[in-house]
């Protein structure tokens, strides 16, 4: 037992790692989100999300620009979401299939392209933590409790929180967000009032490639700072039962990442301080959660209506 | 073109006419429209009569962008214009009530209109603009709608309401109406009729598309009738009769009236006993303490607005949902909850809802579906072999007797006419001598031939004595062959009462629940003298 | 409908076959040497030595082809002198005539000339370029009398029933690292260049040793390599060496005749030179630093003897160090330390202590590896398959095995040693699959680098009774369920984990140390396991949490993990699996010392990984191999500990003498046997 930490800086120490836990979870099931309140079931996340990681990463690797890594991730995960389009809107494949033709293809072309360029882990310099240091000396980070939990962490993980606010308000407060909803929910109505159906789910896919991209580039750029082969390791799979889990909204979303990141943290603690639980028991925490919270089959109710159903016009 | 343009209550401007000249639409197989001409002109209602297939959809779904016709002109105020997507035909002041209505049904109804329509301040939504502006249209149409009521959270009928204010609010100065009773209770229907003539009244022209041939009498100025894409013919509606319109629509004369002569009530054959049953995706009840008998020798109709658990009922007693409370009894023999084959062996037979998907195989042939539930049985089968021979006999004394239009037994029922699809699944139901009928929606889409030929048909069982369970949306159909009536809603039985003795208005009330009749425990009516048995 | 499924179906094939490429399955088959064997070797078809002959009246007569000229200060002069000096060793002409034809670069021409020098009765008919064996080998048998050699090879098509080719190849490696060795050591501006011809054969041995070379005595160094894509363009070449230059190299090196161009640009501009095959030195003797010489004679003169005692070929002859056949000449201006830092390696390389192919970068000629100087590499040709759960690059449990059958395949060569592997098998339906494909598709070994693996291999292996399988970590060889052809192995990870603990110990201030796990079985137990042991030896009072992330590849999950440890006041971290990548970041980040295991992690963090225990899996593997090939396909239990080289530790140099004593002492224990390490 740790006699020497308090329980307030367990609490502190949780609470920050389950805020840097969360992000690549945000990035991907907030973009997840859009693509489904539109009616598109993206399986694909976690390939976007490798090959997000990846070319963020190698644009990182040789040109030590961030901004271009970014920059690289989120084109990559906005192709990928273009083919994802292509294929179920346009050809009106079953999502599902395609959604996991698009992972193995993620899986795959990342673990190619890493051992053919790179070939070996190597490291980067990723974003920097902010720590808003005073001419003193004093960092703002260090502020007790406050500080200590939401400042530190580098610009990814802001842009991840930052990103829940702003996806509700496009999602509840734009005319965009109501073409999204409509669609998602009865694309037929949203045909007959002029709105384009494919243009809507193309973009809202796009987004959802964009921000699965960004997502890995958040592990491979500023969380961990190395590419590996299968670095998101189901994180993608995750995401998108976080999006039931937080019934297609983005506040939900982040309630979903926040209770499972933080659950994740806390059994690392519950290891670290060796509380008397089976380690297994203590890993499971996190799943058994999720599945607890999709098991309440009112959630169905919420699901947009035209979710996995290819448009086509004419069919009642 | 005159300087002095009228405008419409809703401060937009008329459209004086719409004419459709020549208008040719095919699709892989079927000429859809062919030359079609058609005109509507303000303050009119016009009719388009038609069977299914006859191609009235086709033809207003050309007028509203969702088709590009091959051949033929549209013409708005005598110009001719282009139609390219809906968008296109709302900008010409043309809107449509489709029959499926067109709604967002978790958003309310002020974000429904505003769907699709520039913001004031884009890219925010300005959903209070936009709802000032419904109460603006409410006001002046007489729409009794509250703007911030979530859609499906609204009845039938102001729904309906959504849809036109959705029209008004695009300026729509031409309003095509896909078969907008299909849904109603008889008082709604008559409260859209109300506004239906005044909006004609203000300017406004109407397309009423139905295959309800009293309510075209009621209700329009100009009837055309279509027939295989084609027009037959266009006229004063004051100048035909309901007969007249049959004919042309079905190319020879038909009968209304269906002779229900009086029959000798049996023994009780299908009893439910407080039957009450939950959709476990959704988590809500839809029976409720269901309770009624049938006798051999009756028909019982089931009347209600659609969605009210009339299908979950017929599924019940077929087998296919679970009952969670009460009991099913077929002649005294507790079925509930049995498998579906156990029912067929209690002598139940079940004409379901969706025939090409719950009914019959479109890629099996006519003799092959007409063996589907018995082929394992003598005479269609000798140990494990099919008596190919016994089945090809059978089926042609089917397709005979039950005068089922197909080239012969070998076609594959996918290339037939939903008319004998339904005969020939009538034929194969009604050939194993059931006990008891279920019969979901017998003639829904069926053209009015085939509709006459399999009510002809459900008399005639009756009379030798069938228990029939009718369950239709068409209260016309009900009213035609019921002995008695069972109305239903929000999976309630609202009340059971002898046909005999009730009025539309009566139905009408029971179907919108807003009347409940007391109901004994075996199910009979009480409020009139019962019915000796 | 119909074409949409198509197109699905077209681009699932297409993502499956980028999966394919870029993951589970890959073979193998890099063009490396063949293991020198240090005594020529008899061909297996020369069954019973033939009797004498030889009423030798006259010369012996050889006559040589070869593609470039004999004065090209490179390959074809290296052998043509050889020739004239045992020609001299002989007698001369009277004795030993020699004839030639040059610069027959055109294949159609030598083959021409071979049959002809055949035809004229020659003795034997020197092939000198690796181009001209299909020509030889359909000559050849026109001709039993006369014996046929061919460079460079180690084909005597002895398969195709050839018994009078001889076949030979330099080691040119060798030479080239201690030319790297000692450029390394030379240089001023730490960049080297490199002016090749193209990428293959001997020159692609010499260059990748050399760059080897020059990395293992100084990682930082850079080694610019440039290829010509031609033997001949001396123009080329020299401005090659130009460009080097310029980028700043201040010692050029390379090989083929068209170096002498790149000589002269060297001599201009006073930058040293580092010449292979020919003695170069008379170019340029101020500047050519020293020479990788080849010396033919003992091959040619055994060549002779065995003509001569009836003998015509199936011989395979390498020139090596240790045999001689390649010389280091040093330059007498040279900096003595530098030249004795290559006489060292020299020596190792010859002694078989250092492998061109396999020596670390930067381990200079600190880590002696005596467990490789003690592996006999000697066992027939044989496939091996490995099935293992994450990726070869993992930096953990899969790299270490497979970097070491790559080590054991660069000694032996690709034709002795086929690997094939199927790495991220996750999913142990689809690794059953692969297990059966290898098997059935005549691999010699099957390794199951998975204790998941267990029980379909169980399964397949009753059904392949000539192959071997393995299947790790466990000790149980399902003998008790009569499977006879499965070998079982595991690292005795609690060994270097014990001695990782007693260094840990050591080395906390705090008096805290993190240990992130993947899950709490397997070898990840064994090595948390010992390190608590030896925390609790070195230090009872020193506190060891142990957090498991509940998967061996989540990456973040273990960054987070190691950043509760260090909150939670850990200053040494260790940790085991893939996902420690994660791990090793933040410790980066936060400047706190790793312990790894597995793989060598250090290039992940060169500062912070203090102490790894690497799994040298190199004499299990071979182990394995010789005993399927004795017959023995199963049934052994074979454990990589401290004792027999299976794990080796390796310390940082930053770490302070008396903590490395204190593991050291630890290692000697667990060696002797005086310290048991006990499993929980």
């Amino acid at each position: 037992m740790n006699e020497g930490l308090s329980v307030l800086a367990i609490i502190v120490g949780i609470a920050h790692s389950g805020i840097r836990l969360a992000t690549p979870y945000l990035y991907a099931a907030i973009g997840e989100t859009f693509s489904q309140r539109s009616g598109v079931l993206n399986l694909g996340v976690e390939g976007i999300m490798l090959m997000g990681a990846y070319s963020g990463f190698f644009v990182v690797f040789k040109t030590g620009n961030l901004f271009l890594g970014v920059l690289a991730a989120a084109l990559t995960g906005i192709l990928m979401g273009l083919a994802m389009a292509f294929i179920s809107v346009t050809l009106q494949a079953e999502q599902g299939i395609s959604g996991i033709g698009l992972f193995m293809f993620g899986l795959g072309a990342s673990s190619l392209l890493f051992k053919t360029t790179l070939g070996t882990v190597e490291g980067v310099k990723g974003f920097p933590e902010l720590h808003l240091c005073l001419p003193s000396g004093y960092c703002l980070s260090d502020f007790p409790v406050l500080g200590e939990i939401f400042l530190g962490h580098s610009l990814m993980v802001y842009g991840a929180f930052a990103l829940v606010p702003v996806s509700w308000w496009i999602l509840n407060k734009t005319t965009w967000g109501l073409k999204i909803r409509a669609v998602g929910q009865n694309p037929q109505a949203a045909d007959t009032l002029g709105v384009s159906v494919a243009a809507v789910r193309y973009i809202t896919i796009s987004i959802g490639g964009m921000l699965a991209g960004i997502a890995g580039a958040s592990l491979s750029i500023s969380l961990l700072n190395i590419f590996q082969e299968n670095m998101t390791n189901g994180q993608g799979f995750i995401a998108v039962a976080l999006v039931y889990f937080g019934s297609w909204t983005p506040f939900g979303v982040l309630a979903g990442a926040m209770l499972f990141s933080l659950i994740n943290a806390l059994q690392l603690w519950v290891q670290v301080l060796g509380l008397n639980i089976p380690s297994d028991v203590a890993v499971m925490l996190p799943y058994l959660l999720t599945i607890i919270v999709l098991a309440f089959p009112f959630r169905r109710a919420l699901q947009p209506a035209a979710l996995t159903k290819p448009f086509e016009r004419g069919e009642n | 073109m005159t300087k002095s343009k009228k405008l419409l209550p809703s401060g937009l401007p008329r459209i004086e006419s719409i004419e459709m000249r020549g208008i040719v639409k095919r699709f892989p197989g079927v000429l859809a429209n062919d030359h079609v001409d058609f005109s509507v002109y303000a303050g009119e209602i016009h009719a388009l009569l038609g069977e299914n297939g006859a191609g009235k959809s086709t033809l207003m779904k050309i007028l509203y962008g969702l088709y590009q016709p091959e051949e033929g002109q549209v013409f708005l105020n005598g110009r001719p214009i282009e139609i390219k997507s809906p968008t296109d035909s709302i900008a010409h002041g043309i809107g449509m009530i489709h029959q499926h209505f067109m709604l967002v049904d978790n958003l309310t109804v002020t974000e429904n209109v505003a769907l699709g329509l520039k913001s004031s301040r884009e890219p925010r939504l300005d959903l209070g603009r936009v709802r000032a502006r419904i109460l603006e249209l409410i006001d002046k149409y007489g729409l009794q709608l509250d703007p911030d009521a979530t859609i499906s959270d609204l009845a039938v009928g102001e729904q309906q309401r959504v849809e036109i204010i959705k029209a008004l609010y695009r300026g729509a100065a031409l309003l095509v109406l896909d078969e907008p009773t299909a849904v109603l209770t008889p008082q709604e229907v008559a409260d859209l009729f109300v506004i239906f003539r005044q909006m004609a009244k203000d300017g406004h022209a109407l397309i009423f598309i139905s295959h309800k041939l009293h309510e075209i009498i009621d209700l329009t100025d100009r009837v055309t009738v279509l027939r295989d894409g084609r027009v037959i013919g266009t006229r004063q509606t004051a100048e035909v009769t309901k007969g007249d319109l049959a004919t042309m629509m079905v190319g020879r004369d038909v009968l209304f009236e269906r002779v229900r002569p009086t029959a000798e009530r049996g023994e009780t054959r299908l009893t439910l006993k407080n039957v009450t049953a939950f959709d476990s995706k959704r988590g809500h009840r839809v029976l409720k303490n269901v309770s009624f008998q049938i006798h051999g020798g009756e028909i019982v109709g089931v009347a209600g607005v659609s969605g009210n658990g009339q299908r979950q009922l017929a599924e019940v007693i077929a087998g296919l949902w679970p009952v969670s409370e009460g009991k099913v009894t077929i002649e005294g023999q507790d079925v509930t909850n049995l498998p579906p084959a156990n029912m067929i062996e209690a002598g139940l037979s079940y004409i379901p809802e969706e025939r090409m998907h719950d009914g019959a195989v479109k890629e099996f042939s006519v003799a092959e579906n007409l063996i589907l539930q018995d082929h394992i049985r003598p005479p269609y089968s000798k140990g494990i072999f099919l008596d190919f021979k016994y089945i090809a006999d059978h089926a042609r004394r089917m397709i005979k007797d039950f005068s089922i239009k197909t080239p012969g037994q070998d076609t594959l029922i996918k290339n037939l006419s939903g008319g004998n699809i339904q005969k020939l699944i009538l034929a194969r139901e009604l050939a194993r001598r059931p006990r008891v009928l279920i019969a979901a929606q017998p003639t829904r889409g069926v053209d009015i031939g085939a509709t006459e030929y399999i009510h002809n048909q459900l008399l005639l069982q009756r009379a030798e004595g069938l228990a029939t369970l009718l369950i239709s949306e068409d209260l016309d159909e009900v009213r035609a062959l019921s002995d008695r009536i069972i109305v239903m809603f929000g999976g309630e039985v609202m009340g059971i009462v002898n046909n005999d003795d009730t009025t539309v208005e009566e139905l009408g009330l029971m179907m919108a629940g807003e009347k409940r009749l007391a109901v004994s425990a075996a199910g009979q009516a009480l409020h009139k003298k019962p019915v000796a048995p | 409908m119909k074409k949409i499924t198509w197109l699905l179906l077209v681009l699932l094939a297409l993502a499956l076959v980028a999966a394919q490429c870029g993951g589970p399955a890959a073979t193998e088959a890099p063009a490396q040497a063949t293991e020198a064997p240090a005594q020529p070797q008899e061909a297996p078809t020369e069954a019973a030595p033939a009797p004498a002959p030889a009423e030798e009246s006259g010369p012996f007569r050889v006559a040589i082809v070869m593609p470039s000229p004999t004065t090209d200060m490179a390959w074809g002069e290296s052998i043509y002198d050889s020739l004239l000096r045992l020609q001299e060793e002989t007698g001369g002409e009277a004795n030993f005539e020699i004839a030639y034809s040059e610069g027959m670069f055109n294949v159609t021409d030598a083959a021409a000339a071979i049959r002809d020098y055949a035809d004229s009765g020659y003795d034997l008919v020197i092939a000198h370029g690796t181009q001209y064996g299909t020509s030889l080998f359909e000559i050849a048998p026109d001709y039993p009398d006369t014996s046929f050699a061919w460079g460079t090879a180690t084909d005597t098509g002895a398969d195709q029933g050839l018994n009078n080719v001889f076949a030979y190849e330099a080691r040119a490696e060798q030479g080239g690292f201690v030319n790297g060795v000692l450029a390394a050591h030379l240089t001023q501006s730490g960049v080297l260049g490199v002016v090749g011809p193209v990428e293959a054969g001997d020159a692609k041995l010499y260059i990748d040793g050399f760059v080897a070379g020059a990395k293992y005595a100084n990682a930082d160094i850079t080694v610019n390599v440039s290829y010509t894509g031609s033997f001949g363009d001396t123009a080329l070449a020299a401005e090659a060496a130009n460009t080097h230059i310029q980028a700043g190299a201040d010692i050029l090196t390379g090989s083929a005749q068209q170096v002498v161009g790149a000589i002269g640009v060297a001599k201009e501009k006073g930058v040293l030179w580092m010449g292979t095959q020919a003695d170069q030195s008379p170019l340029a003797p101020d500047i050519v630093a020293a020479t990788q010489f080849y010396d033919w004679v003992p091959a040619l003169r055994d060549m002779m003897e065995k003509h001569q005692s009836g003998t015509m070929g199936g011989v395979v002859y390498s020139l090596t160090l240790d045999n001689g056949g390649l010389q280091m000449l040093y330059s007498d201006n040279l900096d003595q330390n530098a030249v004795a830092a290559a006489k060292d390696t020299e020596a190792a390389i010859a002694a078989g202590s250092i492998d061109p192919f396999t020596a670390e970068a930067g381990a200079g000629a600190a880590m002696a590896d005596e467990a490789a100087a003690t592996l006999n590499y000697d066992f027939d040709p044989v496939r091996v398959a490995i099935i293992m759960p994450s990726s070869i690059t993992d930096m953990a449990w899969s790299q270490s095995l497979y970097d070491s059958l790559k080590q054991i395949q660069d000694v032996v060569g690709a034709d002795k040693l086929e690997i094939a592997y199927s790495e991220g098998m996750f999913n142990v339906t689809d690794a059953a699959a692969a297990i059966r494909d290898y098997a059935e598709n005549g691999y010699n070994l099957v390794i199951a680098h998975g204790a998941q693996y267990g029980t379909s291999l169980f399964e397949i292996a009753p059904d392949y009774p000539d192959t071997s399988f393995a299947w790790g970590t466990t000790t149980d060889t399902g003998a008790e369920q009569g499977v006879t052809n499965v070998f079982a192995y595991e690292p005795r990870a609690e060994q270097g984990g014990y001695v990782s603990g007693v260094l840990a110990a050591n080395l906390t201030k705090s008096g805290i140390i993190g240990v992130v796990g993947p899950v709490n079985a397997g070898d990840a137990k064994l090595h948390i396991d010992g390190f608590l042991a030896g925390v609790k030896a070195a230090n009872p009072e020193a506190q060891v949490n142990v957090s498991f992330t509940g998967s061996f590849g989540d990456t973040a999950l273990a960054a987070e993990a190691a950043n509760t440890h260090i909150q939670a006041g850990a200053d040494v971290l260790t940790g085991s699996a893939q996902q420690v990548v994660g791990a090793i970041g933040v410790a980066k980040d936060k400047g706190i010392p790793w312990m790894g295991i597995q793989s060598d992690q250090s290039p992940l963090a060169p500062d912070i990984v203090v102490a790894t225990v690497l799994y040298d899996w190199r004499a299990t593997l071979i182990n394995m191999i010789k005993m399927n090939q004795s017959g023995e396909k199963g049934g052994k239990v074979l454990q990589l500990t401290l004792a027999n080289g299976g794990q080796t530790m390796i310390y940082a140099d930053s770490l302070p003498a008396e903590a490395v004593a204190a593991a050291k002492a630890a290692e000697a224990g667990i060696i002797s046997g005086d310290i048991m390490v006990e499993i929980q």
